[in-house]
């Protein structure tokens, strides 16, 4: 297991070096400069010259490099351009929108898709079963975006129980908080949930076809154990491997969601700092979710060896 | 029947008497004011950054200047109470108000204007529109309320130039804040921006025009999605979106009476930019041809839903020095074919319309001249452009035939005098002229160079202009006394208030 940590850190390293290196090659290959996106359009050369030289947009890229990669093992992660304070502050306080999105809506997504799988699964080619996937064909088809906005238009506009959108902070309201994250997180959850109910489907269908099942039914445990104790945690892994792959999906889906419901979210802080070129927060925040989906990916793994104690790693 | 009559003409007369006095209620104290606003401002300060959405948010609550816009593009008084000119228009000297206040506490005065402008012209400052005080050749401070600005010739602009929103005034103690945390005169101060969601004003209690502001509080919040804005007006949760409600939702939210749009100018003009060193666009006939191949009311009808004015010229309507040369090029598709063939081209040509995608009106105008011109042969592919993109490509190098994007800047004419400038216009003698113009003192021969001006870009037929781009604020109906037309860069809340 410490030889299995120690390989896993070191690619998270390797990953973040080579994230680091791609992400500066695009900033600096895409047209648009930061300098004239501050400036404006009728600013003179000279002003422009001034202040690409204040930014240090003036020295050779690999010196660039070079400089933000010292910050960046100071702990440093630099300031942003548009927004004049530090990067990791900007990123913390804009984490405490993002992280609850995205618990909330993997709640919303793992409770809703699980027991509808069971359900269809057990009652396959049935009414019920048609029922389901019928929901997860909509949830398949349906974008985020617009399930946001059509849930605004029924629990915002008509019926008025909660905001269309916007956050308040945690520590003046937490209610008001939370109540302003829900609906983002089920357009989100929904979504998700959409997927992870044909898969946990297929899964049951499959385990539920096995000789130990007809086994245990065989030997008279109740169907109950049998779903639960004996199918379903064989079937939960596959599952658990998409909500992984999902989890690291998270911030693009955020990008979207968070833009629809302006939640000052890291999604909109870095949506927006790309359409101000400011360079140090798209950097700051790439290598973040990078960094997100790299321990992502470990929890997951450590989660299977909980599931299935067969599976070892070496 | 006689005293029916009479009867009915008495209770006619009540009921307009009670209506008009009901038409013009008085303004109320108190309240808040949530603003729906698309673009964040990337900062607060409006000298070292041109973001409109900059001076949308502080110019006129937070910060002020000399002098400023009123709602009908007339310049007026501010913090200066009256101003002078000299004979021979070199010499301005300001009266400023007396017991006028920073929101830091201190007492504003001349020494302020003179750190302002210092600070404006000094190259250091890095600021992008230096432009506008590069003809200052001094700031005096004669005694603690009044300044004299000598300049180096005589400026027309120059007053036009002091109520930008480049030109507010700030003290030395707090100008490092101006970014994060500006610290105006104006009526209302900064209480909190949250990055990436909302800037909040509070009522500045010692503000010096006595009975203003009447909120109490306002809230500028940032929702980039257009339908999310409305989602949120229809909500309740915005009470206000004061810029680029789309034409079709105004048009809808006109129709609810829980809300009204008004319907204004602003300084946006609109304009098909033309690259003047490309083939064919060099030939003054091909671009006389495509200014008679579209069809403006048509065009208006169908990218604005009908809002916007059609303008002839580089000008908007609200500008005192306007004209209307609408006429000059009626829609005529047998004069634009006739053109085209002297020109040498009977059977059109091909060409790129590179179209900023972020901006609607941009796209859709652009698809409908793209079909109204191929009407006459001239046959466009549409190449849609990212913004920073365009910016690089065809605003700095100049790589494009022809674009469609709306000029902000107010009275900004005198970008057709910069050969440099993306749509590549030389013509020295509108140079020259430009430069009579802002030299000259009297008003009524400043006025006729500036009719010539605009009359010179029509007859080159240098972009096709399209319209000036609507206001369309759109609100709540208890939000009164916003601005209608918008001769400034600015949402200015001063004289707003909620009826109750």
């Amino acid at each position: 297991m410490i030889t299995y940590l120690l390989k896993r850190t070191l690619i998270l390293f390797l990953t973040l070096l080579l994230v680091s290196i791609a992400i500066f090659a695009v900033l600096m290959v895409i047209p648009g400069d930061p300098a004239q996106i501050i400036l404006g359009i009728h600013a003179t050369p000279e002003t422009l010259r001034n202040l690409r030289h204040q930014m240090g947009l003036d020295r050779p890229v690999t010196i660039q490099y070079l400089h933000y990669m010292k910050n960046l093992a100071l702990g440093d992660l630099g300031r942003s351009i548009t927004y004049d304070v530090s990067i990791t502050s900007l990123i913390i306080s804009r984490l405490q929108v993002t992280i609850p999105l995205a618990i909330l809506s993997l709640i919303f997504a793992v409770s809703i898709s699980i027991p509808m799988g069971i359900y269809s699964s057990l009652h396959r080619n049935r009414l019920g079963d048609y029922g389901v996937m019928v929901f997860s064909q909509v949830g398949l088809a349906v974008p985020a975006f617009w399930a946001g906005i059509l849930l605004i238009l029924l629990f915002a506009v008509t019926l008025q129980w909660l905001p269309a959108g916007g956050f308040h902070a945690w520590q003046t309201d937490p209610i008001k908080a939370l109540r302003s994250l829900l609906l983002p997180a089920f357009s989100l959850g929904f979504v998700r949930a959409a997927v992870l109910t044909r898969m946990t489907r297929s899964s049951m269908l499959e385990v539920l076809g096995e000789d130990y099942i007809r086994t245990a039914r065989s030997k008279g445990l109740p169907k109950r154990r049998v779903v639960y104790k004996h199918a379903f945690r064989n079937a939960i892994i596959p599952v658990v491997t998409i909500v992984g792959l999902q989890a690291g999906d998270l911030l693009a889906g955020a990008i979207i969601i968070e833009n629809v419901f302006h939640l000052p979210g890291v999604g909109r802080l870095v949506f927006e700092a790309i359409g101000q070129r400011d360079l140090p927060v798209i950097q700051g925040v790439i290598l973040l979710i990078a960094v997100m989906i790299v321990v992502i990916n470990f929890l997951i793994d450590v989660l299977y060896r909980y599931l299935d104690p067969r599976i070892r790693y070496k | 029947m006689r005293r029916f009559l009479f009867l009915g003409s008495a209770f006619l007369t009540i009921f307009l008497l009670a209506t008009l006095s009901y038409a013009q209620p008085k303004p109320v104290s108190g309240g808040s004011l949530t603003i729906a606003q698309g673009v964040e401002p990337p900062g607060l300060d409006p000298t070292t950054a041109t973001s409109a959405a900059i001076p949308r948010v502080v110019y006129g609550n937070v910060l002020e200047g000399l002098v400023r816009i009123d709602r009908d593009g007339k310049i007026i008084p501010a913090l200066a109470r009256e101003y002078k000119i000299s004979k021979d228009g070199k010499e301005y000297t300001f009266i400023l108000k007396k017991g006028v206040k920073f929101h830091d506490g201190k007492p504003f005065d001349a020494e302020d204007v003179k750190f302002t402008f210092e600070r404006l012209m000094d190259p250091k400052t890095n600021i992008p529109n230096i432009k506008y005080y590069r003809d200052i050749e001094s700031v005096e401070v004669a005694d603690s309320h009044t300044v004299k600005f000598k300049l180096k010739n005589i400026n027309s602009m120059f007053l036009f130039n002091l109520a930008r929103p480049d030109s507010i005034i700030i003290n030395k103690q707090t100008a490092d804040r101006l970014k994060t945390a500006p610290v105006g005169t104006g009526p209302f101060k900064l209480v909190e921006w949250v990055r990436g969601d909302r800037v909040i004003l509070a009522k500045f209690e010692e503000y010096h025009q006595k009975g203003f502001p009447y909120l109490d509080k306002v809230t500028f919040k940032f929702i980039g999605d257009p339908s999310a804005q409305i989602a949120s007006l229809k909500a309740g949760d915005v009470d206000v979106i004061g810029y680029d409600v789309s034409p079709e939702n105004a048009l809808l939210l006109e129709k609810d009476p829980k809300f009204k749009v008004l319907n204004g100018y602003t300084t946006t003009e609109v304009i098909l930019s033309t690259n003047q060193t490309r083939k064919p666009f060099d030939d003054v006939r091909v671009r006389r041809a495509m200014v008679h191949a579209i069809d403006r009311s048509a065009l208006i009808k169908g990218a604005m839903s009908g809002y916007g004015t059609p303008i002839g010229s580089h000008m908007d309507p609200g500008n005192p020095y306007y004209i209307d040369l609408t006429s000059a090029y009626p829609y005529n598709p047998t004069k634009a074919k006739q053109l085209l063939a002297e020109a040498g081209y009977p059977n059109g040509f091909e060409a790129v319309i590179k179209l900023p995608e972020r901006f609607a009106y941009a796209k859709r105008s652009g698809e409908i001249i793209t079909d109204m011109l191929s009407q006459v042969g001239i046959r466009l592919k549409i190449e849609l452009t990212e913004w920073g993109q365009w910016i690089d490509r065809v605003f700095k190098n100049a790589d494009f035939d022809l674009t469609v994007i709306g000029h902000s800047e107010p009275f900004d004419i005198d970008i057709y005098a910069n050969p440099k400038y993306y749509f590549r216009y030389d013509n020295p003698k509108f140079q020259e002229t430009l430069k009579k113009a802002e030299m000259e003192p009297d008003p009524k021969l400043r006025r006729d160079l500036y009719v010539a001006l605009q009359k010179m870009i029509t007859e080159d037929a240098v972009n096709g202009f399209l319209f000036v781009m609507p206001s369309l604020p759109t609100m709540k109906k208890e939000v009164m006394n916003w601005w209608k037309d918008y001769p400034m860069t600015a949402q200015d809340v001063m004289e707003v208030w909620i009826q109750k």
